[in-house]
């Protein structure tokens, strides 16, 4: 009776340790992780210290829609009704995978007066949708825009 | 002696097209016509002014020819002044203005004028085409005009005016060289102050008008897409969209 109820307790406690790790990046040199404080609706943050913004996140979603369509819907949405640009839309694989799943998007806006940059990268699962997310004022943003890359690949 | 200096005075003036009261009307008639903002010249509408208002829905003038012609490379030693208006519906007024400076300083041109929803751009003569081309790809074109208007005779009647000007200048100075008494100084020296500033007139017209026909005028008129369109065609059923974008991601609010 009490190896089941500990084998039951460690199961439940794994499972939720799982579930409370969340998806996450590897976030780049230069960045500091935030606390569940500052995460806001994210399940990992980062900010570096000129201002660009990391951030990874689980959507829960219904159907099995591919991950061009959902890149085809973040990109409407933010064009249409943010009015942000859109500058490229390419396949993107998760390091470690051979084939693409994921769409990154790459686009433009104005915040403040500031030219920024915002990549979106997606990554569809039979009931979920992975989103890691990276913004920041153009001039911090571009020369670091390789690691931010690498980042966003790095969701597992 | 003095009555030889003034009868050559007099003799000259009315060379230039009249007496000592009439000198160059016809040039400060035309004066008055290139002083005010309208671009629109006297004298134009005689030398093969084209003006067309493309419908934007049509995409071709109203006599069924291409919108396109009216920036037609002209023959290289005529004067064309080109001017365009665009009227533009698009997602971000700032965003499509800075989009538009933008093509402007990539085809050697330079902005003008930039209001909240309003850019004037200049843009050499040679790129006008290609400007509009890509002005018009930032948005939904609701209105399109553009005046291609010959100005190569006006251009040339101005250079003539201001070489017979300065000619008569050069007799003048003669004449002053020749002149016996104060009396006869004075008055060719009046009419060489009239001459000089008829020259400058005309060397500023000249020059205004230069600059016109090497930097085609386009403006561009911004309008954001109405919010019914936006929620029309955003209406998907996935909130989570809503809380994408920069703004989410960059305010670090506890509450959030």
């Amino acid at each position: 009776m009490h190896r089941t109820l500990l084998t039951v307790g460690l199961l439940a406690l794994g499972l939720t340790a799982l579930g409370g790790c969340g998806d996450r990046m590897t976030v780049p040199e230069g960045f500091v992780e935030l606390d569940a404080e500052h995460r806001g609706i994210y399940d990992q943050r980062a900010v570096s210290a000129d201002g660009v913004v990391l951030a990874v996140r689980r959507i829960d979603v219904e159907g099995s829609a591919d991950a061009d369509f959902w890149a085809r819907a973040v990109a409407n949405r933010l064009t249409q009704a943010r009015g942000y640009t859109l500058e490229s839309s390419e396949p993107l694989a998760r390091a470690g995978r051979r084939a693409p799943h994921g769409r990154l998007l790459r686009f433009t806006a104005p915040r403040d007066g500031a030219p920024h940059v915002y990549l979106v990268a997606l990554y569809a699962q039979p009931s979920h949708v992975l989103l890691a997310e990276a913004g920041g004022p153009r001039d911090a943003f571009a020369p670091i825009e390789p690691q931010v890359r690498d980042a966003l690949r790095s969701v597992r | 002696m003095r009555q030889g200096i003034l009868c050559a005075l007099t003799v000259l003036l009315a060379a230039m097209g009249g007496g000592c009261q009439m000198l160059f009307p016809q040039v400060n008639t035309r004066a008055e016509a290139w002083e005010g903002d309208d671009l629109s010249l006297g004298s134009a509408a005689g030398e093969g002014a084209r003006a067309m208002r493309v419908p934007a829905a049509a995409g071709a003038t109203e006599g069924g020819e291409p919108a396109a012609d009216a920036a037609a490379q002209p023959a290289p030693d005529r004067k064309i002044l080109y001017t365009a208006q665009l009227a533009l519906v698009v997602n971000n007024v700032r965003t499509a203005i800075e989009q538009s400076s933008r093509v402007a300083r990539t085809l050697g041109g330079y902005v003008e004028h930039m209001g909240n929803a309003r850019v004037i751009l200049r843009v050499p003569g040679p790129r006008f085409h290609q400007a509009l081309l890509e002005l018009e790809a930032l948005g939904t074109v609701t209105d399109r005009r553009v005046d291609a208007r010959d100005v190569t005779e006006s251009y040339q009647d101005l250079e003539l005016r201001a070489r017979n000007a300065r000619t008569a200048l050069a007799k003048l100075e003669d004449l002053l060289a020749k002149a016996k008494t104060v009396e006869e100084a004075l008055a060719v020296e009046r009419e060489m102050t009239r001459v000089r500033e008829e020259i400058e007139r005309l060397e500023t017209q000249l020059r205004s008008l230069g600059s016109r026909v090497d930097y085609a005028t386009i403006t561009v008129t911004l309008t954001p897409v109405p919010h019914a369109s936006r929620a029309h065609r955003a209406a998907l059923p996935f909130g989570w969209l809503d809380s994408l974008g920069l703004d989410t991601l960059m305010t670090f609010n506890p509450c959030h």
